[in-house]
């Protein structure tokens, strides 16, 4: 399989001397192209840290991350800027919406960062795969957890990114409503060719990924 | 860069070299026309016999004498007005001669430098050209064989979408190439999963081949040793049995590779229809009723009135046949008298389907191999039931067909037993 994705000897260490911790530790992974990925490990276990790092959020210790063969931190930081925003979709468990934007402007507002024109057609498909066609001059506050998440997962998608990246999007909700937000994002990873890496506690929604990496002490459990 | 930019950028550097050059010889002429002014106004001075320090004075008051032209004339007698007559005239030249060189040299070098870029451009032009023509002669390639799959729907939409780069500069270029190379992986992707689904087809050969070996060879055994003629009534009548059970088993198998087989293969397309789903389920309950009577298993359904008219698009037949299979599987795991409880719940994208049964449950670690080909639980109970371990496979292939989804559970009331969720998109 075509790899998108490759770390090699990945390191984050915090502290020094005794009060070292290492959060993640000499991590080599290989993620395919158009695969599912879900990451699973106890809280603490360094798989925020991995994830962030494996978008560029986050500088490690010593290592690399190659996606699609490109060494991410050997760029400068507004490459680096660019590129996490043309190639990369962030999810977070607490949705990161902007308050102060309705949902279609939090929605278009990194393809409008990177200064493209917004391909309305392209992202009212995706409004429309998420059931969002209602709420779209409403503020993000005035709807639920679930319908919130579904904006930040039509944000990241937005942009037509070949990776997204989730860290616990389900985190705050329901068990149901958990189910349907990681069905819409395997739904949409597979209608738009993407790659899809998610973070996650719960083993019943890493059911439904294609592989399952598990994290303990900043470590791959083979 | 193309030449009219560069006929531009000469042009304004061309006016840009004369303003500063001319400017600079201007100054210089000034400088010389003050030198002369009070060299003249000295030897009026002079003539009019006046003090060096009047004479510092007018110049300083920089006031012009009529006797000042006079003076001019003088000089003029010298002949101190010809061309290098004078060392300030001769000064004045020099730094003329060499602003203009430095200058002018300053601007050869920004030509050069213009020239250079340009240059660079067009290799760096010329060599994007060549990739995009490789990534597209690549995809001519791979679309002769004819295997493109939704490649052959995406393409000609992803293609007119890199073309929207209607702006010219470098960062329109950036993400056409970049729009570009995404196609290309994206068929790259869709092709290599053809490629898998292909392979994964063999495979199924030989599994296939592999799982009726068993019976087949128990068969043969039995058969063998029934027709040995000193073997006792009893014992032929057992041997009998045996190969009453392996045929029972062989014709389960059969009849489940069959399935497994279209569904692979590709035989057998789901024809999604906008249809109520309701009808699709009860079609599937009609099915295992019988079953669930006889170990007087008690079936209730839990649907709002509302979701009885609910309609998406489903392939009645095959979604059907995964309830069934679900279905099937909770009535055999179950002790008798038990229930199972089917509910339908309205969410926002998806329909979610529970089946929930109160049978032995599924451990944990298991979960995510019983959708596996030909995988069986490890546990006694199920190691003695028969079955050929393709069912909740195939339920599971039906559902993503339907770009649902399908996981298991534990079951919500009670400890035991297992809940089987299916989510299928309203559109």
């Amino acid at each position: 399989m075509e790899e998108i994705l490759r770390t090699e000897h990945l390191c984050k260490y915090y502290g020094s001397g005794e009060n070292e911790v290492k959060a993640v530790d000499d991590n080599n992974i290989t993620i395919g192209q158009g695969e599912f990925v879900a990451i699973i490990g106890k809280s603490g276990s360094g798989k925020s840290t991995l994830l962030h790092m494996l978008g560029g959020l986050d500088y490690p210790t010593s290592g690399k991350v190659y996606v699609k063969g490109k060494d991410i931190f050997a760029l400068k930081e507004d490459a680096l800027a660019v590129f996490r925003r043309r190639k990369i979709g962030f999810i977070f468990q607490a949705y990161n919406l902007v308050s102060s934007l309705n949902v279609w402007e939090n929605i278009v507002l990194p393809v409008g960062l990177d200064g493209q024109k917004i391909d309305e057609a392209f992202v009212q498909d995706i409004v429309a795969t998420l059931g969002l066609k209602e709420k779209l001059h409403n503020l993000p506050n005035t709807l639920s957890g679930g319908q919130q998440q579904r904006v930040a997962i039509a944000r990241a998608i937005a942009s037509r990114p070949d990776l997204i990246l989730a860290d616990e999007p389900t985190g705050n909700l329901d068990s149901r409503t958990s189910d349907e937000v990681v069905g819409l994002l395997k739904l949409s990873a597979q209608k738009y060719g993407q790659t899809l890496v998610m973070i996650t506690h719960n083993e019943d929604i890493a059911q439904l990924a294609d592989r399952v990496i598990q994290i303990e002490d900043g470590r791959v459990k083979l | 860069m193309n030449r009219k930019r560069f006929c531009a950028a000469f042009a304004v550097s061309l006016c840009v070299f004369l303003a500063v050059t001319g400017t600079f010889w201007y100054l210089e002429y000034r400088s010389y026309q003050e030198k002369q002014e009070i060299i003249c106004v000295m030897l009026s001075g002079e003539a009019q016999g006046r003090d060096n320090l009047s004479t510092a004075a007018a110049l300083l008051r920089h006031e012009t004498h009529e006797s000042v032209a006079g003076a001019y004339d003088t000089l003029a007698r010298y002949g101190f007005d010809q061309s290098y007559a004078d060392e300030y005239k001769r000064s004045m030249y020099r730094t003329w001669m060499f602003t203009a060189g430095v200058l002018g040299g300053v601007w050869m070098l920004f030509l050069f430098h213009m020239w250079i870029v340009g240059k660079q451009e067009c290799r760096k032009r010329e060599d994007e050209f060549a990739e995009i023509c490789m990534i597209i002669s690549g995809m001519r390639e791979q679309a002769k064989e004819k295997k493109m799959l939704q490649a052959d729907r995406d393409a000609p939409k992803e293609t007119a979408r890199a073309g929207f780069a209607q702006k010219t500069h470098d960062e329109a270029w950036e993400r056409l190439f970049g729009e570009l190379s995404s196609l290309e992986e994206n068929i790259a992707l869709w092709r290599r999963q053809a490629m898998e689904e292909k392979e994964e087809t063999k495979v199924l050969v030989t599994d296939i081949s592999h799982q009726l070996k068993t019976p087949v060879a128990a068969l043969k055994t039995s058969f063998e040793l029934c027709q040995t003629p000193d073997i006792g009534e009893e014992a032929r009548a057992e041997f009998m049995e045996r190969c009453r059970v392996q045929i029972v088993r062989m014709e389960e198998l059969v009849s489940a590779l069959v399935g497994i087989s279209r569904m692979e293969t590709g035989m057998i397309q789901i024809r999604p229809k906008e249809q109520k789903i309701f009808d699709t389920l009860l079609l599937a309950i009609n099915r295992i009723y019988p079953d669930a009577a006889g170990k007087d298993i008690e079936l209730g359904l839990e649907a709002g009135e509302e979701l009885k008219e609910l309609t998406l698009p489903h392939d009645a037949k095959w979604l059907s046949e995964a309830f069934i299979n679900v279905l099937e599987n909770a009535v055999k795991y179950s002790p008798a008298h038990s229930g199972i409880t089917i509910r339908m719940i309205q969410m926002n994208m998806f329909l979610r389907i529970e089946i929930e049964d109160e049978g032995i449950g599924i451990p944990k670690e298991e979960r995510n191999r019983i959708f596996r080909r030909f995988y069986r639980g490890a546990s006694e109970q199920v190691q003695q039931t028969t079955g050929s371990g393709v069912g909740l496979y195939i339920a599971r292939r039906i559902v993503m067909e339907h770009h649902g989804t399908l996981t298991v559970k534990d079951a919500q009331k009670g400890k035991c037993g297992s809940r089987f969720v299916f989510q299928l998109p309203y559109e």
